[in-house]
């Protein structure tokens, strides 16, 4: 236990505790939320990431469907990662015990404001709190230069990156930080135990995914949904002339199937009408790549999940190089 | 809760007033704040995996760019430990 200001007030503390408390019973008492995405994970989908859907399995091993207990767990797990985060900031940087609660509950916002992290069946409620526990000991890392600090958090790194994909954006950084500590410290011996160290995590994340997506669908290959994600926004762009870009009977059936669904849903931009389009896109995005885009795809494209994927990226940029320029 | 922000910048004198005071603020934040090389590093890494996920994010959602709170809010946390700062006259960076 650290001691700092905040931890030496105890008053302040258990009140403050006790205030995080009721909110957590609040957000219990909500109860969990499905969002459209989370069958997918429950059902471990083949364009889902390992992470979460093996989470819930594990979960679902002890407690079934009972996600009133679920919620606890992803809701204890952001206090837990929120008070790891602000104690060890608190460690090394000089901040008040009021600005500690105040930071407290802008991190905990989300699980009670807007987004309510904690009691949707999505992959935010364990990435937010692994990237604020990676974070943590990053700081540490930088404060004190010592590797075991590093591979925590390239551990919770790769557990962030087997949940999202999204997260590979950390590993530029982790080598900017490895190469950022060499040119401090000078020491070559431990720059390349390092880089060497981080190389091997990436690449056995990579065995992992693609052992998973094998053991799912047969194919040793990385999670498909690049083509699943590229497609929406040039989808609520499109025209429906742009049916006769494309040259293949599957592609041209998507994109006609795919547009009747845009706008019998009212998701396209023409559909906008005195809505600010940007609002309107965001409210619909959802809806068109899994009940629109992703469904015709699964009436119309491949049936192997890979191929499926590299046809819905193909009519992306198909349709990106064509209507880049809106007329 | 866009309604009230937009409400207290609007009622502080509009969006300008507002653009003026954050690049005042910004200057006096980087003179000041960012002296202690700890609090320097600390920050600019926030900011690097916050400017990496965006730049990852708008690749597929340029319009929305959702899931970008998880580098957002650690960044904002950071910069507020560093502006409450100012107000303190002991030192920001604790010795180790």
């Amino acid at each position: 236990m650290f001691e700092n200001s905040f931890t030496s007030e105890k008053k302040i503390k258990i009140f403050f505790y006790g205030f995080i408390f009721l909110i957590s019973l609040y957000l219990l008492r909500k109860g969990a939320v499905f969002a459209p995405d989370s069958g997918s994970y429950l059902a471990m989908s083949s364009f889902r990431s390992l992470g979460y859907p093996l989470f819930l399995k594990a979960y679902g091993y002890f407690f079934q469907d009972a996600y009133g207990v679920l919620v606890a767990v992803q809701v204890g797990t952001g206090v837990l990662a929120v008070d790891y985060f602000l104690r060890t900031l608190n460690k090394h940087f000089s901040f008040s015990s009021f600005v500690y609660m105040m930071l407290f509950l802008f991190l905990f916002a989300p699980y009670f404001v807007l987004h309510h992290i904690g009691n949707y069946i999505l992959t935010e409620a364990l990435c937010y709190p692994f990237f604020l526990i990676m974070l943590s000991f990053l700081v540490k890392f930088l404060k004190g230069n010592e590797t075991k600090f590093l591979l925590t958090s390239v551990v919770f790194g790769l557990l962030l990156t087997l949940t999202r994909s999204q997260f590979i954006f950390l590993w530029p950084g982790f080598l900017i930080l490895i190469t950022y500590m060499f040119y401090k410290n000078r020491s070559i011996l431990s720059f390349f135990g390092r880089t060497l160290i981080l190389a091997a995590i990436i690449l056995s994340g990579q065995m992992i995914e693609r052992t998973y997506s094998y053991i799912l669908t047969s194919s040793f290959k990385t999670v498909p949904f690049v083509g699943y994600q590229a497609i929406v926004l040039p989808l609520y762009l499109s025209k429906e002339r742009d049916v006769t870009l494309f040259e293949s009977p599957q592609e041209k059936a998507f994109f006609k199937a795919a547009y009747e669904g845009l706008q019998e849903k009212k998701a396209h931009i023409n559909s906008a009408n005195d809505i600010n389009p940007l609002f309107h896109y965001s409210g619909f995005y959802n809806i068109i790549c899994h009940r629109i885009s992703g469904k015709a795809a699964l009436q119309h494209l491949d049936p192997n999940p890979y191929i499926r994927d590299g046809q819905l990226a193909s009519v992306s940029l198909t349709l990106i190089k064509n209507n880049f320029f809106l007329t | 809760m866009t309604f009230y922000v937009k409400t207290i910048i609007n009622s502080l004198g509009g969006h300008w007033s507002f653009f003026v005071l954050m690049v005042f603020a910004f200057f006096v934040f980087v003179k000041n704040i960012l002296q202690p090389s700890s609090a320097k590093e600390t920050f600019l890494m926030f900011f690097m995996f916050n400017i990496g996920n965006l730049m990852l994010v708008a690749l597929f959602e340029p319009l929305i760019a959702r899931y970008t709170l998880y580098t957002a809010t650690p960044l904002w946390s950071f910069m507020l430990i560093l502006l409450s700062s100012l107000f303190m006259t002991k030192p920001l960076e604790k010795a180790s």
